[in-house]
């Protein structure tokens, strides 16, 4: 007979009851509903996980705290004279007066776009970096020190790396999209502003956030600003990951209806994408889908729902099996 | 590409910021995983020190491609193991202060443990040595046991035999029968 430690010495059933993602989710799903067996086990088992919550041991010392220790220990690792100290301080005078010159100097061509099923990666004259998502448009006014402000505008999708050393410079760091403004004190997120709908998902770091008149809300690390048209915005606790891993060519669907999968695969592969079969609309997938290319990502979602796909050059079909 | 692995090519190029990201990133997890093995703060932070001073020495010589959770918990491991090795000399004085430290219950009031907690410890008590430092890497840590394998230098399914017959004796401990 089965026992709860033949589940826990399964990785993927740790991963899905501690919730690492929503990993496996259907995997286990289905495994479950097979008999009442196996839900009495995987409850024993998530007892079993409950039981095992180990006391976490606060460190005596703070993580920056204990880093500045650290670097204290590096920078006395080789000691240098004097003179060699005093050569790298001009060569660092050198460096810095050449990266001054060139934010000043920066060209006009502040304006990214990507193409369908391309990403890119940008540095922006400050030093902040940012991942651009396919069929994405990425532009600002070249006039920051000017304004006193670093804004940049964006349509599609984007993952920031703004490092907080830029933003102590003084200057505050703003995406627009659409009616939604995002203020950034150096930090890592994901912004969304898509057609049918605007995302902020925070990863580190903090960003306050005004959309339509309201007025501005905080985000902290894990939360995610969610607007959907036709309901009402709402801030909520997210897996970040899920949200940024299609960075790594991953999508991850959470109870995804496979008619916004298809709204996906339009925005991100420019492809047409059409569901004969009226019922499949609300079929939904949970789990994580390689999307190195399209092919990958259609037959990862055909093979979950079991249904049929066809690409046929612009075009995407998703039909229902026919019963043999 | 994930931002620790995007951190671990910089760092393989002499980049300091990268050292500081993986280090902060990294802390509270490393902590919690040496202070299983040692008990005691300072040695711990102490062991964590060397085990990035090492990891930047090594910078230009670091393997391309590594998970990079993995090889910071091994290298950890390893600088432990020495300090256990060459502190084995002074064992027989550490295990006398414990004995001491048992004696004055004041000493634990702070600690106030909840009930499940002593009996989790209690059960922890019954485990050899690998199995409980399996089950920390897995359930406290949430290091998956093909990682485990490698950060211990074992076989996987060796690992998983250990893990099963911790996780019997555990759960005849902590869950009723029926």
């Amino acid at each position: 007979m089965l026992k709860p430690e033949d589940l826990l010495v399964d990785d993927r059933f740790v991963a899905w009851s501690m919730s690492e993602g929503k990993l496996h989710q259907a995997y286990w799903e289905a495994w479950l509903v097979k008999s009442d067996e196996h839900q009495e086990i995987a409850h024993q088992a998530q007892l079993m996980l409950q039981e095992l919550h180990f006391q976490d041991v606060t460190p005596e010392i703070a993580t920056d705290a204990a880093w500045q220790k650290l670097q204290q220990q590096l920078t006395q690792e080789k000691p240098k004279r004097i003179y060699l100290l005093a050569r790298h301080w001009q060569k660092a005078a050198a460096i810095l007066l050449i990266g001054l010159a060139a934010w000043f100097m920066w060209p006009n061509s502040s304006d990214f776009r990507t193409d369908f099923a391309e990403q890119q990666q940008l540095t922006l004259p400050d030093g902040t970096t940012v991942n651009l998502r396919a069929n994405s448009h990425l532009w600002w006014e070249d006039e920051w020190a000017a304004q006193g402000v670093r804004e940049v505008h964006l349509e599609g999708e984007a993952y920031f790396d703004v490092s907080p050393a830029n933003t102590q410079a003084g200057m505050p760091f703003v995406v627009k999209a659409n009616t939604l403004g995002i203020k950034v004190m150096g930090t890592e997120f994901n912004v969304v502003n898509r057609s049918n709908r605007r995302q902020v998902t925070l990863v580190e770091g903090s960003v306050s956030i005004v959309d339509q008149g309201q007025p501005f809300q905080v985000l902290r690390p894990a939360q995610q600003y969610y607007w959907q048209a036709n309901e009402p915005s709402q801030i909520r606790e997210v897996t970040t990951a899920i949200f940024t891993d299609w960075r790594n060519d991953r999508w991850h669907f959470d109870q995804m209806p496979l008619s916004e999968i298809a709204l996906r695969i339009e925005e991100h592969y420019g492809k047409d994408v059409i569901i004969a079969n009226g019922e499949l609309q609300q079929h939904s997938l949970s789990g994580t889908a390689p999307a190195k290319n399209l092919k990958m990502l259609i037959n990862a979602i055909s093979v979950s729902l079991g249904i049929n796909a066809q690409i046929d050059g612009e075009r995407i079909m998703f039909s229902a099996k026919q019963p043999q | 590409m994930s931002e620790t692995d995007r951190q671990w090519q910089l760092l393989r190029t002499g980049d300091q910021k990268a050292l500081a990201y993986l280090f902060k990133h990294y802390y509270r997890d490393l902590y919690q995983y040496a202070f299983t093995m040692l008990s005691d703060h300072a040695v711990v932070q102490d062991q964590l020190q060397k085990c990035f001073l090492k990891l930047w020495e090594k910078r230009a010589t670091l393997p391309l491609s590594v998970k990079v959770k993995p090889y910071l918990f091994q290298t950890l491991r390893f600088g432990i193991i020495d300090y256990l090795r060459q502190s084995k000399a002074h064992s027989q004085h550490l295990l006398n202060l414990q004995i001491v430290q048992s004696r004055s219950p004041d000493e634990y009031e702070q600690e106030r443990k909840t009930q499940t907690e002593e009996k989790l410890q209690a059960a922890i008590q019954q485990l050899s040595p690998v199995q409980k430092e399996i089950i920390y890497l897995r359930f406290y840590n949430k290091v998956a046991y093909t990682e485990i394998a490698g950060i211990m230098g074992m076989k996987y399914q060796s690992v998983r035999n250990s893990a099963y017959r911790a996780l019997k004796k555990l759960r005849i401990q902590l869950l009723p029968e029926k």
